[in-house]
């Protein structure tokens, strides 16, 4: 999944995205407001990781205008302000969610996979098709309570497509989600990640179908 | 004994008892001017004029006010009337009733226009007693708003322009302390989640660690030097906190991280 995070502080900024990217995200920086608004309107992001003391825009302006959009991006407001009335005007702002500075990183991991739970309808941390089953919090896939060894990518993909399980996902609405923004549209990657996961899957991964054309789609259960 | 009384009645008595002075000395007006009538040489000339009484006897009411003398008692003025009273009384009457009633008129005047005008401004100090009870730290931009030129309106407003400053300053000191807390936190969050990332990463190296810890020891000298800044500001002389709140952000700026262009 996609995180965008729009933080000043280029050493806390740098060390998020590091843990992210650790923890299966694809993730994309902005150091101003200004360059965090343009990418939300580029690209398309699951969660949006906002501080508020920004030095151009102040972050609450920032979440207004994501929402006068219609971006319905997950938005978790990361400040160093703590009062009452800021965490009641950052969530009247169109904020999600609000965690204040210091955090602990596995807090703030659990409620960007809280956030994405969200809208779907399973609530539980685990993914599942068919006979894979994905757990969201340990980051590992098993099929048939058999572990299989993924890379990041591939796990990144797969985990986007049984997010949307039943939907008919593009190759650019895959690489949108699983990759940052320093991915090269133009290549063929998603196809040959598709293809090593399938391999990697065996049997199971013909639940991953191909529709000509357009993209890929997980069939839905029976 | 000592009766406790509120100020408002005090005033109230005072104005009263000054009332009833008025009308004490009035009424020894009244009686002066009696003693004087009876004994005056109008009064005998007005007898000797109208009156079928006979020359003497007019004589001798003349003598016999002359004879009564009022050395006779220590305070002539509130020796007793002469015990011979003529009065011709339409005359005397249209007196004491033009006196007495100029004389209470403005005795009332004056005594409710002074009663009045105390009452007002009393008013006005009760009101901005009132208010100034009212504001607090919290309450800091409350104002009487009185305006005018007299004394009171000069007063409040004085007031008002203390409570100026007086938030002001509030409010300078509250940015400070924010913007130093602000300036706190961040290099606190910088090694709390570098050791939270590095914790939670179950590959990492070596490098990973000795990367983390030279990082958290530099933050940790930013958060040396701004303790070492936050505690000569307080030490140095903080009447003039604005200046110090603008010298120490130049100084946290130079610690900063921040990038201006992504």
């Amino acid at each position: 999944m996609k995180v965008l995070i729009i933080e000043d502080e280029k050493l806390i900024a740098d060390i998020i995205k590091k843990g992210l990217e650790y923890h299966r995200f694809s993730v994309d920086v902005a150091y101003n407001g200004k360059t965090g608004y343009n990418l939300t309107q580029q690209y398309e992001y699951d969660v949006i990781i906002l501080d508020l003391m920004l030095p151009d825009i102040p972050g609450e302006e920032v979440c207004k205008k994501i929402r006068q959009d219609g971006n319905n991006a997950y938005i978790l407001m990361l400040t160093a302000k703590k009062q009452d009335e800021d965490i009641v005007n950052g969530l009247n702002y169109g904020a999600d969610d609000y965690l204040t500075k210091p955090f602990d990183f596995s807090v703030l991991l659990a409620r960007i996979r809280a956030l994405l739970r969200r809208n779907s309808k399973v609530k539980e941390n685990i993914l599942q098709a068919g006979n894979i089953k994905l757990f969201i919090d340990q980051e590992k896939v098993m099929v048939d309570s058999k572990e299989i060894e993924l890379t990041k990518k591939e796990y990144m993909v797969l985990e986007y497509l049984l997010r949307n399980k039943g939907q008919l996902l593009s190759r650019n609405q895959i690489l949108e989600h699983a990759w940052d923004r320093n991915a090269d549209i133009f290549s063929n990657i998603v196809d040959t990640h598709i293809k090593n996961l399938r391999k990697k899957l065996g049997k199971s991964g013909d639940i991953i179908e191909t529709v000509y054309g357009s993209g890929y789609r997980i069939k839905e259960n029976k | 004994m000592k009766i406790k009384l509120s100020f408002n009645k005090k005033i109230t008595l005072t104005f009263v008892i000054i009332i009833i002075i008025s009308l004490i000395l009035y009424s020894l007006l009244l009686l002066m001017l009696f003693k004087t009538n009876l004994r005056s040489e109008r009064f005998i000339h007005d007898l000797r004029k109208n009156t079928g009484l006979k020359e003497t006897t007019i004589k001798n009411i003349e003598e016999f006010n002359k004879n009564w003398q009022r050395e006779k008692l220590p305070f002539p003025i509130f020796s007793p009337l002469p015990p011979l009273i003529i009065l011709r009384s339409p005359v005397m009457f249209r007196i004491v009733v033009a006196l007495s009633g100029g004389v209470i008129f403005i005795i009332l005047i004056a005594a409710s226009g002074g009663f009045l005008f105390l009452k007002r401004t009393l008013n006005q100090i009760n009101y901005i007693t009132k208010n100034v009870e009212e504001i607090d730290e919290k309450k800091l931009h409350l104002r009487l708003n009185i305006k005018g030129k007299d004394a009171i309106a000069k007063m409040s407003q004085t007031f008002d322009n203390m409570l100026d400053k007086l938030e002001e300053s509030f409010d300078n000191q509250k940015h400070f302390i924010e913007n130093a807390s602000h300036e706190l936190n961040t290099p606190l969050t910088i090694i709390k989640t570098n050791i939270d990332v590095l914790r939670l990463n179950k590959n990492a190296t070596k490098e990973d660690y000795e990367k983390t810890i030279e990082l958290i020891d530099n933050e940790i000298k930013k958060l040396s030097q701004i303790s070492d800044k936050l505690l000569n500001i307080s030490n140095s002389n903080t009447a003039n906190i604005n200046n110090n709140i603008n010298i120490n952000n130049n100084l946290f700026d130079h610690n900063n991280n921040k990038v201006d262009n992504n």
